[in-house]
């Protein structure tokens, strides 16, 4: 329309205003042809025309002659041009789908769309009559409809909504059943809405069991409150880092450190920290070449875990003609801890005769020498025992000590090695090196997780569900690489099956070269329930950057289940997969591994507020506890009355209006019953609860059509903002019938976007709506992107980069054109990467500004969605055309008539989708669809897979420049550059662009489409039912009450709140 | 695993303890009961090595055909199939069995599905009505009266545990005492629903007439879970599968769940089943022989690239491999009146003719044994396709369900008996 029509328009509008509130206009019709339906109205009126809408499936006469002179020619059993055949087409507006395409039918000619120009000869006059007469007819029926059923049919919660709700109830916020309960049915991507929310007897079945399954959780913990601990556990002491079932040759990606001095000895194949490690030299050893023998004891080396040149064996007769007497000077009395070293094995001694003499006797032990000695797998301490009087004398005085073995009964070979006598002072001294020496140590990772290896501490189980502060001392490291030049039938130790290329050298890392990092790493810190590390049990608990120079301790706080180990992720490192080679691994990171040396993990807790805990007392109130197994069960005095009067709050919580008596009455009589039978009054009470739980009530949101009530509108509202039952402070305004009241919606609206279940919101809406839940769908092809594989930090911050944009969208009340475009995102060093984006570094998000050349900023081209409208291998502009067109322009294309073929993507390099989609619009029955769905396709495709901008295609077959390397993954890939992008299009409206910028401005030419959809995407999600024909003049209200904000998110929410769409059924 | 599987099939037969076999060794009058397995592979196959070039009795092998061409005489094969109406490429799965058309459109509601009208028939025969199985995917094939997904087992150790690990009397009690608290706590469900309905409009009534209905559904199912409750699971020499944990050991995941699929109808703890080979979330498949390939739904979305080409062929090689290798376990079983395959209906396909472009037209339909006249190609036009439905309705009266139709069936197929 251009500007002239517009004044004039305006001019004759505000003539016809009185007309248009209540008739049935399409607001999408230009204002000029309001003004000749408001005529043509009239003249209908007067001559009768305007007839009740049918519910018979013939369609109505005045609209069937209309239909049979203008669409009919193309649109019949024949020919059905673009999938429609109006001929065979019911008047049926009972099935929405019909009504659907009856409503596009009124659209496309009410947009003069159709008939096309060249087809027809169709005036203006006739057009506003045929139009205004149609848009009556389905006006009038659904209006009828919803006075007598509501917009909205009866819906149960759906799976997510259900979860919450146990978790806000049992204070349990890391409680999962979703995944327990049957998928449900959707409505234009929303699982909202009643129609589609079915239910069988496998959802009962699964309600029974997840409630049972929450309510059981509540009893699980100890009567006794658990004390507050804090615990180390030093990286050295683990015995591996990693998880899941993995080639234990992984280890070699790990190493331990000294401070930054490697010492082999501490390398995972050690399995542990070696406490004795460097106090030899104060201790007093005396090996068998120094010890007095009878018999004839025979030297071996046999076995290499000896002290000296040798150690001594008998003859395995037992007959007590063998001893050795073992005497040491020792510097002073004192008490000392007496070791003695042997080899272990099966045949050895089961009873080695060891005598000790000291200053309080004579000790005799009989030891088990099959065992391996427990100290360095050579000392078995025989205890400890005081040498030299303290009243004899001088107290430096040396003492004489003395130990003897025989083999007498012996009962397998005897071994004498050496005996050892560590002073108790210098074992406190060991001790405190230990310390020091474990708080020095650390042990390296080198590489990202990728499922199923994630490293972590796994000492470490939380006792008890609840509050944690973990501790993590870490630094950033860098291993050096040497290059090996492998010959003949030399391999590298960790490959045997490796074949080798001669003329290649083979880098090869080499654990005595570590250097201090030469930047920060990330690294991110997660709770993981099970043991299972592929199976969603990873919560994340916090990031920090691990600093080249020293050492530094982070804290975080955290939620862990019962039994949750912390696993880490060093998010920038290479996750290289089996079978990738360290050769090819090194091409990822060719200055060294950068890595990540951790020291230690502390945990304190649990911090515990309330015991019981809340979620003990949710639905046990004050009712004592006392153990029974790993839970606890109630025990009230008076078993009844207390029943009651838990039963009555919970149902009061649980439903979402006031409990009447019957109800109450009904759940009470059956823990009457349950306890009259003998049951337990928990298990009486846990049957109860359930019960409520499964009861229609509490899962369904149904009333009488109309306007709803303060209890209808609080849970509304509730499960639009925080996808929850409603809260105490929304429970009491419906109590005092405050919700009718404009400005306390608007303040509870404020409260609820403003609360941490807003994210729910955020979360969940923009999962339906973009799809974001589809993300993983599809990987990125490691030939043709080798730079994405399992980079899961790129995909995890193209979600957040979504989620925290559209939060901050409703928070900073932003124009709804943003979604299209803006000069601001946010952003971590990860996606800045990503999107060329200089200067962002470290794992935290921030707002970004954008250049204006940019093509990033607005939702339509974030990475997210960029990804969820390609697969792994190629783009298709038609699936990005068609998702734009559905879910960021409101005008969803119809599918494809089922008889012509899809276009098939060749990545061969010859041909480009454009090529492919011309020949595919050369067909008649295509093109009318096309010239809508293709030029958002074509606009996008200056974007890959992953969202990341491109100047060509990359292909598999031919191309200009063959490029190869090694992916993040260490896969070794080949591909090529392709042809180059054409992201040039001309839009239905006859707009030529050159790229997506151009294609942006020209969307933004009509801001209105863009706040139009959103309002109507959310009205969807927020209400439960499609938005009809008879809605448009309300969604439009919606719209002029947020023009002044510029259709500002925050005000649209408030107006959809506002509004009759919301406030009736 | 594959030793395990050998060593059972030797001794099957011979030492499993099978109760109904027993019950028929006692009348020996009574024919085996017929059963039915729904095998849904969700990437399909490359259509050019899948379907045959000639049609008929004498058609020419097709390359994947050869892989089970042992059992030719055993199977037809299909082409010109397809639901009407059914598209949303991958989103088709969901209708492989229903035939609800338009399962990508706003307002798609599924209906039941072909082995939930069989369950309905000869559920109650059975310890388990139906069993709906899943690897490396939570979707499932199977959908209750009211289009409601059901879930999948989605391990064989799962399955195996439920099938034949007989608890104590104590556990069994236990089991009962549930069963029968379940039961009372849908008696008070019940109660209060049937005042709810009183006060809501007409259509939100009938959603909650549908949760009545459901309740009173699964009423019937615990009652018939209680009486099976009391009965000795019957007993067999294999051990409980070690199913993998690494989601690319999917084809020994097959194996394995194609072995308990065998051992359910062999012991006759159902009739029904479907199986949805989750191929989409496959993360890349480890072969046999311990190779590994990556990017399974990748390699589907080939762009006609000759590497990409093979190496997909590779894996839906040994995808038919298995199929004809769990065709030959199902012959291997007998029974009073030939094998266990002679009785059962395996159905295997995909709701996708060529998964490269995503169309759900021309579907690769194979259908063996359940005593059908196989050893044939059905070719069906290709433009103007057959609605697969006339093969179910088919199989529905081959399993004794009296009916002409089936969702959007326009007859049964001739060709086949």
């Amino acid at each position: 329309m251009n500007a002239n029509s517009n004044i004039v328009a305006s001019a004759l509008t505000s003539c016809v205003g009185s007309f248009s509130s209540n008739m049935a206009i399409d607001t999408k019709v230009s204002a000029e042809n309001k003004v000749v339906y408001g005529f043509v109205i009239i003249f209908m009126m007067s001559m009768g025309l305007v007839a009740q809408a049918s519910q018979g499936s013939d369609v109505p006469e005045a609209l069937s002659a209309f239909l049979g002179n203008h669409c009919i020619d193309c649109h019949d059993d024949a020919e059905a041009s673009g999938g429609l055949n109006i001929q065979s087409l019911d008047w049926n507006l009972d099935d929405p789908h019909i009504t659907n395409i009856w409503v596009k039918i009124h659209d496309r000619i009410a947009a003069e769309e159709m008939p096309p120009e060249d087809a027809s000869s169709l005036g203006k006059v006739e057009r506003g009559v045929a139009i205004e007469d149609l848009a009556g007819r389905i006006q009038r029926f659904q209006e009828k409809n919803y006075a007598k059923h509501g917009r909205s049919v009866a819906r149960r919660v759906n799976r997510f909504e259900y979860e919450n709700i146990l978790r806000d109830l049992l204070h349990d916020p890391t409680l999962k059943v979703a995944d327990q309960l049957p998928l449900d049915g959707e409505v234009h991507g929303f699982a909202k809405v009643g129609t589609a929310l079915d239910v069988s007897h496998v959802q009962v079945n699964a309600y029974l069991d997840a409630a049972e399954f929450a309510l059981r959780r509540a009893l699980e913990f100890p009567v006794k409150k658990p004390q507050l601990q804090s615990n180390r556990y030093y990286a050295r002491e683990e015995t591996r880092m990693w998880a899941g079932k993995g080639n234990p040759g992984w280890a070699r990606f790990s190493l331990a450190l000294e401070g930054l001095e490697i010492n082999d000895r501490y390398s995972f194949e050690k399995k542990g920290f070696d406490p004795a490690y460097e106090v030899r030299a104060e201790v007093i050893t005396v090996d068998n070449t120094s010890a007095e023998l009878t018999g004839t004891w025979r030297e071996s080396t046999k076995s290499s875990n000896h002290v000296g040149t040798h150690y001594l064996a008998d003859n395995n007769e037992g007959t007590g003609t063998y001893t050795i007497s073992w005497k040491a000077e020792l510097p002073k009395p004192g008490t000392y801890e007496v070791r003695v070293s042997f080899i272990g094995g099966k045949d050895m001694a089961r009873k080695a005769p060891y005598l000790i003499r000291h200053a309080e006797g004579e000790t005799q032990l009989t030891i088990d020498q099959t065992v391996t000695p427990t100290i360095e797998n050579l000392w078995f301490p025989l205890g400890r025992f005081r040498f030299g009087s303290i009243g004899n004398g001088s107290n430096s005085e040396p003492v004489v000590a003395e130990i003897s073995l025989s083999n007498k009964g012996a009962n397998g070979w005897v071994v004498a090695d050496a005996v050892q006598f560590v002073p108790l002072d210098n074992l406190e001294k060991e001790n405190q090196k230990a310390q020091l020496s474990k708080e020095q140590a650390s042990t390296a990772i080198f590489r990202g997780a990728y499922t199923p290896f994630y490293y972590g501490f796994e000492k470490f189980k939380a006792p008890i569900r609840g509050d944690y502060k973990v501790r993590l001392k870490a630094r950033s490291v860098l291993r050096k690489t040497d290059y090996v030049e492998w010959e003949g039938e030399k391999k590298p130790r960790h490959y045997p099956g490796l074949v080798l290329d001669a003329t290649r050298r083979y880098p090869t890392p080499v654990n005595d070269r570590i250097f201090s990092g030469k930047r920060s790493e990330p690294v991110k810190v997660y709770s993981s329930t099970l043991s299972e590390p592929n199976n969603q049990s990873m919560l994340p608990i916090g990031m920090f950057e691990a600093p080249p120079d020293a050492p530094e301790v982070f804290e975080m706080e955290a939620f862990f289940e019962k039994g949750a180990m912390v696993k880490l992720d060093c998010m920038r490192l290479p996750s290289p997969m089996v079978p990738a080679m360290p050769h090819t691994i090194q091409k990822i990171e060719p200055e060294g591994y950068p890595g990540v040396a951790f020291h230690w993990l502390e945990v304190e807790g649990p911090f515990i507020k309330e015991w019981p805990p809340a979620s003990y007392k949710a639905l046990f109130g004050d009712v004592p506890t006392e153990q029974s197994g790993r839970h606890v069960i109630a025990v009230p005095t008076h078993p009844l009355q207390e029943a009651g009067e838990l039963l009555s709050g919970f149902m009061t919580r649980v439903y979402r209006r006031p409990v009447a008596d019957a109800e109450f009455e009904r759940f009470y009589l059956y823990a009457k019953q349950l306890l009259e039978e003998g049951e337990t009054f928990t298990e009486a009470m846990i049957a109860t609860y359930s019960a409520v739980l499964a009861s229609p009530e509490f899962l369904f949101h149904c009333g009488e059509p109309g306007e709803l009530d303060d209890f209808a509108i609080a849970e509304r509202l509730s499960f639009f903002l925080g996808e929850s039952i409603p809260d105490e402070s929304l429970r009491a305004l419906a109590q005092q019938g405050k919700l009718r009241d404009s400005e306390t919606l608007r303040r509870e609206v404020d409260r609820l976007l403003e609360k941490p279940e807003g994210r729910r919101f955020v979360k969940e809406f923009l999962d339906a709506w973009l799809k974001l839940d589809e993300i993983n769908d599809t990987d990125p092809d490691r030939e043709l992107y080798p730079e994405y594989a399992g980079d899961w930090w790129l995909v995890n911050s193209m979600i957040e980069e979504s989620r925290l944009y559209f939060a901050d969208l409703i928070a900073g009340d932003r124009p709804a054109r943003n979604i299209i475009d803006a000069d601001y995102t946010f952003a971590d060093e990860r996606l800045a990467r990503h999107y060329g984006i200089p200067g962002v570094v470290g794992p935290t998000f921030r707002r970004v500004s954008l250049p204006g050349n940019s093509p990033y900023g607005g939702i339509l081209t974030q990475a997210s969605v960029l990804k969820v409208t390609a697969n792994g291998t190629v783009t298709s502009p038609v699936l990005r055309g068609v998702y734009v067109m559905e879910r960021l322009l409101g005008d969803p294309p119809s599918p494809p008539p089922p008889s012509v073929p899809a276009v098939e993507p060749d990545i061969r390099g010859a041909t480009t989708i454009r090529e492919l989609l011309k020949k595919h619009r050369e067909d008649a029955s295509c093109a009318s669809c096309h010239q809508k769905i293709d030029p958002p396709g074509f606009a996008l495709e200056g974007f890959d897979v992953m969202g990341r901008w491109r100047e060509n295609y990359r292909s598999l077959g031919e191309g200009s420049e063959r490029i190869e390397g090694v992916g993040r993954s260490g896969n070794e890939f080949v591909h090529f550059i392709g042809n180059a992008v054409d992201a040039s299009g001309v839009t239905p409206e006859g707009d030529p662009f050159e790229d997506v910028l151009q294609f942006k401005e020209l969307l933004l030419e009509n801001e209105e489409v863009i706040a139009r959809n959103i309002t109507e995407q959310l009205l969807v999600y927020a209400t439960g039912a499609p938005v009809g024909f008879a809605d448009r003049d309300e969604v439009s209200a919606i719209l002029e009450k947020s023009r002044a904000s510029e259709f500002g998110m925050r005000t649209i929410i408030h107006e959809i709140v506002q509004s009759p769409l919301f406030l009736r059924k | 695993m594959k030793t395990n599987r050998r060593t059972f099939l030797q001794a099957a037969g011979v030492s499993v303890s099978l109760p109904l076999l027993e019950s028929l060794g006692a009348s020996s009058v009574e024919a085996a009961p017929k059963r039915m397995i729904a095998i849904n592979q969700d990437l399909g196959f490359i259509p050019k090595r899948f379907f045959p070039k000639t049609a008929g009795r004498d058609y020419a092998m097709s390359p994947y055909l050869e892989k089970i061409t042992e059992h030719r005489e055993q199977f037809t094969v299909f082409s010109g199939l397809s639901h009407p109406g059914v598209d949303g490429g991958h989103r088709a799965d969901k209708t492989f069995l229903t035939a609800a058309p338009h399962p990508g459109r706003a307002s798609f509601r599924n209906s039941i599905s072909l082995d939930q009208v069989i369950a309905n028939e000869v559920g109650n025969k059975t310890r388990f009505r139906s069993l709906s199985l899943g690897i490396n995917d939570v979707r499932s094939l199977s959908y209750t009266q009211a289009g409601v997904e059901i879930p999948t087992i989605k391990s064989a150790a799962d399955l195996y545990k439920k099938m034949f690990l007989q608890g104590d009397r104590d556990a069994m009690e236990a089991q009962l005492d549930r069963l029968r608290r379940k039961g009372s706590i849908l008696d008070v469900v019940l109660g209060q629903s049937s005042r709810l309905s009183k006060r809501v409009s007409d259509s939100d009534r009938q959603r909650i007439d549908q949760y009545q209905t459901a309740v009173r559904s699964l009423e019937q199912r615990l009652t018939d879970a209680k009486a099976w409750e009391a009965r000795p699971k019957p007993t067999v020499d294999e051990a409980m599968p070690e199913y993998p944990e690494d989601r690319k050991e999917f084809f020994a995941m097959v194996r394995m769940m194609n072995d308990m699929c065998r051992l359910a109808l062999q012991t006759d703890s159902t009739r029904v089943i479907t199986l949805f080979l989750g191929s989409v979330r496959t993360p890349g498949v480890t072969f046999d022989d311990g190779r590994t390939l990556g990017g399974y739904h990748n390699l589907s979305h080939h762009g006609k690239d000759e590497v990409k080409l093979s190496r997909l062929e590779e894996i839906e090689n040994a995808q038919m491999e298995l199929f004809g290798e769990f065709l030959r376990d199902l012959k291997s079983v007998n029974e009073v009146d030939g094998n266990l395959l002679d009785n059962t209906m395996v159905l295997y396909g995909c709701h996708m003719g060529d998964a490269n472009i995503h169309n759900n037209s021309n579907l690769p339909i194979i259908l063996a044994g359940g005593g059908f006249r196989h050893g044939q190609h059905l070719a069906f036009n290709s433009q103007n396709n057959t609605p697969l439905c006339n093969v179910y309705v088919s199989m529905l009266q081959n399993m004794g369900v009296e009916t002409d139709r089936f969702a959007s069936s326009t007859g049964s197929l001739t060709g086949l008996v």
